[in-house]
């Protein structure tokens, strides 16, 4: 096995041990192909030639290993290879009411490039390509701004984008004066603003956290992307904390970029 | 065509601080040796492009008379006049012309403060032409008065407001608008150009395939490189958009680009751009949306375009002149014609266009325009002293009225006028409840426009009854073109669900609605001919269907069951009392109708109308001395919006609309609207206890809310709670408070707010005997409102101050002001108001 080389624009595989790296592996293929970039994967545990060159074999690219705290090793790896993307796998249970896991969890606060995380039940790149990703965005022209590259590189691959826009209950609309007039032109307005060239827009009322994961299996996304602050304090990131708990397909997290500030190093 | 010729050039350097000047005023003293020639200076201004006017000389003998005589033909530009300074003002203003782009000449007396002033004698006047003739040596685009109460100035730097300004800048002349799209378009933009009245198959899946405004064909677009930002200027006082580059970047040679749509002349639509030769290029004449059923061509004199669909078509011509000077500055004309036409076939032909050489002058077709808007502000403005920010949003929401509505034929209204796509430019109640009562009371061939728009839709609207199992007429909740109803069957829910939309088949009030504009306009407008014509077909047929619609219950009382009132988060209800209320008017008013000289067979028909009108419940509740909205609402679950969200708020959206049905909570004034409607009908004193009740329980989710909630609680004497209503309403759009400004503007809005000021702040209402009832109320930060209005007839100016009304009127006038008759003496009557402690509440 020819060791994994620095990496840039590549995809950044964390690949576990156990079921869970098929499913980790083949969406992190597939994201790969989409962004034509290299994937190469990273083991952390020992480094045993013959084993690390069965879990490339399972994996279907390089992977490499480093010993150590996994955290620690896939963030600092994460942040000097500069990967367009990393892949985590959610959870090493397939059960759906299995929180995410402890590393998932850890890479998403503290990793600064965009970050899949993918559910044990994940078919994408197994059995199905991203055909259609589905993306909430909150009106905030910084959260547009935020994802608006990995989503026209998306785009670019031929993903259909379905924007979500939530009407959660602290910003209702002030009015709505004939429904499906009014949707319409809230919605025209809105896609002109935030998502041209898109597939459509899907407009939902209730909580985000909630709503975005029904408007998911509504269009039958098989990929969610999610722009986020990276704060996973209480009271904050509670659609990301919902899909990374609760979301079936893979949950693109993009991070605005700064760290956050109990994220450091 | 577009053609380039080269002149010479004028002077290389522009004079910022010259102001663009249309008229000068000159003291002309009794001392004529100390003046130059006068018809010389006439002559002079004359050449220059200046209306140049003496003051204070005598008409017979003046100067400047030999001048005059000798070119009749300057009956617009370069007349000498004479007389006191404020005539001389008040002529200008009538022609469009504000102090900002007047100056004076010498110490004049009773100059508004926005008129330059130039010290000095006949010397001063010649240097001041000079001048002026020096800056139109390379300046071709006309300032526009930039006076803060009368012009609309966004800064254009939040790229995201790019499609709410082309909104707010839409130019209109009632038959044809243009959005306020930038010369250069650009991503993101939404050009539009669009005909009152004509009709695009929508598209599948979108609103059902449900008609939709045609796009016509788009005029307004330059050539332009390194294009100056956004920032224009919008002068609603003559319905002229300028935009200009910032003087500090250009101050060599400016961009300027001035556009209007005649309302002189609907149809002719008119550019004028300067600009640096190299930055500067006339482009297309013409573009034609990426679509189905478009025709370019080249014609005779210039280039035609058509769009059309299978309903409607709408054609141009153009013409486009670039005139260059070898200093590198360039000048563009160009000049418009746009028409219409229903059905497939374009008919429209380019040719029929008169020679160019017949066609009025560029300066001779801005002054008929400009005059025609200071025509309509005669008798529609509006002012509100103290408060300047709500000026100029009152003043906005009336420009966008007048320019929405033709004077002639049919006017279809659309819910967002000419102003852009959303709705679909489908007729709703917006048209004639809200629109309609401005334009009565404003300017009457427009509302009878709209009136001819139902009227002629008459036919359908008796084809829906049948179909429906009914007699007489129903009209459609939403109409387009041929009258039937193009309300959307359903449509994707905030849930994902698709849901049915119950308004097309459940708001039956609009058939009232229709009858109350025709009853509205004949209390404003002395129309014989429509009140014993068309006003009998509407009154009659829409009474014979709410006759039909009515069940009456063992006791004999009427009902009406399975409706939508105006507050859709409850549908169906029965007994809505708007819905109610308004059948009960439309039966009995019907009846007034018919006379002793009408057959037998109406006049029973009539009393059938007066007895089912007295028998329909009505909602109102003797204990409580209250309305209950319709028939159990007040066993729904007790809410008070204002505890979970600030208002206004869509509470469907933010209840769920199953929640929200199950809920005392309104969208929008319900049987308030009733109160508004008919404030004459209900109970005394019931207005007050049903506004306590209902305003806590209002989300305002629908724009037309806040403005006739604003009108009743003036209505009632308290502006100060008004107030902020008001506002809210006024500035829906240049705020974008829906976040849907983008599609159009909120004409209906609009309409509500000059409804709040007039019939609220102002309390005026009219009865069938042809009398003005006054009753103002006014918020402790106003200092004054005055209302022009057109009264049967007559031109009738009402101003307001603490505690006194000026009442301004041509001939007597049958007056009330609180509950007082009062005897007007024309030309101006003064009256006091409010020290009778009436109220218009229960006004008998």
């Amino acid at each position: 096995v020819t060791p994994a080389p620095a990496m840039t624009t590549a995809v950044l595989a964390a690949i576990p041990e156990g079921p869970e790296l098929a499913t980790v592996a083949a969406a992190a293929r597939t994201m790969a192909e989409l962004l034509h970039v290299t994937v190469t994967g990273l083991h952390v545990g020992p480094s045993d030639p013959s084993h690390l060159e069965e879990l490339s074999r399972r994996a279907g690219f390089p992977v490499r290993s480093e010993p150590g705290d996994p955290v620690t090793r896939l963030v600092a790896a994460a942040r000097t290879g500069g990967p367009v993307l990393v892949v985590v796998g959610a959870r090493s249970s397939a059960r759906t009411d299995t929180p995410v896991g402890h590393v998932a969890l850890e890479l998403a606060r503290r990793t600064t490039g965009p970050l899949l995380v993918v559910p044990p039940t994940s078919t994408l790149g197994r059995t199905t390509r991203p055909d259609r990703a589905l993306v909430p965005l909150d009106d905030d022209p910084r959260t547009t701004a935020q994802v608006s590259p990995l989503v026209e590189r998306l785009e670019d691959a031929g993903v259909e984008i379905v924007v979500t826009h939530v009407f959660d209950p602290a910003h209702p609309p002030t009015t709505m004066d004939q429904p499906a007039h009014a949707q319409a032109a809230w919605g025209a307005e809105f896609l002109a603003r935030h998502g041209q060239g898109t597939h459509g827009l899907e407009l939902r009322r209730g909580a985000t956290w909630d709503a975005v994961l029904r408007c998911a299996e509504d269009v039958t996304a098989d990929l969610l992307v999610l722009g986020w602050s990276q704060h996973l304090t209480p009271g904050h990131a509670r659609t990301v904390r919902r899909a990374l708990d609760r979301s079936g397909v893979p949950v693109l997290l993009v991070p605005s970029g700064a760290p956050s500030r109990d994220g450091g190093p | 065509m577009t053609g380039t010729r080269t002149l010479d050039s004028g002077p290389a350097t522009g004079h910022p601080s010259t102001p663009w000047l249309e008229a000068i005023l000159y003291r002309w003293s009794a001392r004529p040796r100390s003046h130059p020639d006068a018809d010389d200076l006439v002559v002079a201004a004359r050449q220059v492009g200046v209306d140049l006017r003496f003051v204070g000389a005598p008409t017979a003998a003046g100067p400047g008379r030999r001048a005059a005589a000798s070119d009749p033909t300057t009956s617009t530009s370069a007349v000498v006049t004479s007389g006191a300074v404020a005539a001389v003002l008040a002529e200008l203003w009538r022609r469009g012309i504000g102090g900002g782009l007047i100056g004076a000449v010498g110490r004049l007396p009773g100059l508004p403060p926005r008129v330059h002033r130039f010290p000095g004698g006949p010397t001063s006047l010649r240097a001041v032409l000079d001048a002026q003739g020096e800056l139109r040596a390379h300046r071709h685009v006309p300032a526009v008065d930039d006076d803060p109460a009368w012009t609309v100035q966004l800064d254009g730097r939040d790229p995201a407001r790019m499609r709410v300004e082309e909104s707010v800048y839409t130019v209109a002349d009632g038959v044809f608008g243009t959005r306020g799209t930038l010369e250069e378009d650009g991503p993101g933009s939404v050009p539009m150009v669009v005909a009152a009245g004509c009709y695009a198959e929508g598209a599948p899946g979108e609103l059902e395939g449900t008609p939709q405004l045609l796009p016509g064909p788009a005029w307004t677009q330059l050539d332009l490189r390194d294009p100056p930002p956004r920032r224009r200027t919008l002068d609603l006082r003559t319905g002229v958009l300028l935009r200009e580059s910032d003087p500090d970047r250009d101050a060599e040679v400016p961009l300027r680009v001035v556009r209007f749509a005649s309302l002189a002349r609907p149809g002719t639509c008119v550019l004028r751009a300067e600009g640096a030769v190299d930055r500067l290029a006339a482009g297309p004449d013409l573009l034609v949306p990426d679509a189905e059923g478009t025709h370019v061509r080249r014609a005779q004199s210039g280039w035609s375009a058509a769009t059309s669909s299978r309903r409607a078509w709408i054609g141009a011509t153009s013409t486009t002149e670039v005139v260059d000077d070898d200093a590198g500055r360039r000048r563009i004309d160009r000049r418009v014609q746009l028409r219409r036409g229903s059905g497939a076939r374009v008919t429209t032909d380019p040719n029929d266009d008169p020679p160019r050489h017949e066609r009025p002058s560029f300066a001779e077709v801005l002054d008929d325009h400009r005059a025609a808007w200071a025509a309509r502000w005669e008798t529609a403005d509006v002012e509100i002293g103290g408060d300047p920010d709500l000026q100029l949003a009152v003043r906005f929401a009336l420009f966008h009225l007048m320019g929405s509505v033709a004077s002639v034929g049919e006017a279809a209204v659309g819910a967002r006028g000419l102003t852009g796509p959303a709705y679909r430019g489908h007729v709703f109640w917006d048209a004639d409840v809200f629109v309609l009562p401005f334009l009565a009371a404003t300017h009457p061939p427009a509302a009878r426009a709209m009136l001819a728009y139902r009227v002629a839709r008459l036919p359908a609207a008796r084809e829906r009854a049948v179909v429906d199992g009914y007699a007489g007429a129903r009209f459609p909740w939403e109409s387009a073109d041929d009258g039937t109803d193009v309300t959307p069957g359903s449509f994707i829910g905030l849930d994902g669900r698709r849901r049915a939309i119950l308004a097309g088949s459940l708001q039956e009030h609009i058939t009232a609605d229709v009858a109350w504009a025709a009853s509205h306009y004949l209390r404003w407008v002395d129309d014989r001919a429509f009140e014993r014509g068309d006003a009998r077909d509407l009154l009659f047929e829409t009474a014979r269907y709410w006759r039909s619609r009515i069940t009456l219950d063992r006791s004999g009382r009427g009902h009406i069951r399975g409706v939508m009132g105006p507050d859709e988060y409850h549908a169906p209800v029965d007994d809505d009392v708007f819905t109610n209320g308004m059948a009960s008017w439309n039966l009995g008013r019907a009846a007034t109708f018919v006379g002793a000289t009408d057959p037998p067979h109406l006049r029973r028909e009539a009393n059938r109308w007066r007895h089912l009108a007295d028998d329909l419940v009505d909602g109102y509740d003797p204990a409580t001395g209250r309305h209950e909205q319709f028939a159990g609402f007040a066993a729904l679950t007790p809410m008070r919006i204002g505890d979970l969200a600030r208002v206004p708020v869509a509470a469907d959206v933010l209840l769920g609309p199953e929640r929200a049905a199950g809920a005392q909570v309104v969208k929008q004034a319900d049987v308030l609207m009733l109160h508004h409607l008919l404030p004459r009908l209900r109970p005394r004193g019931s207005l007050v206890r049903d506004l306590d009740h209902y305003l806590p329980l209002t989300a305002h989710g629908s724009s037309l809310s806040p403005g006739i909630h604003a009108s009743l609680l003036a209505r009632v004497g308290r502006p100060d709670e008004a107030l902020p209503l008001l506002r809210l309403a006024a500035r829906i759009d240049l705020d974008d408070v829906t976040g849907t400004t983008a599609g159009g503007l909120h004409l209906a809005t609009a309409g509500s707010v000059w409804q709040a000021l007039v019939y609220g702040f102002l309390g005026v209402w009219t009865d069938h005997h042809a009398t003005l009832h006054v009753d103002p109320h006014l918020p402790r930060s106003w200092t004054s409102l005055t209302v022009n209005l057109l009264f049967r007839g007559q031109h009738v100016r009402l101003c307001a101050t603490d505690g006194r009304l000026e009442v301004r009127c041509d001939r007597p006038l049958r007056l009330m002001v609180g509950r007082r008759f009062q005897r007007t003496t024309p030309p101006v009557s003064v009256h006091r108001f409010g020290t009778d402690g009436a109220r218009a509440e229960g006004r008998s």
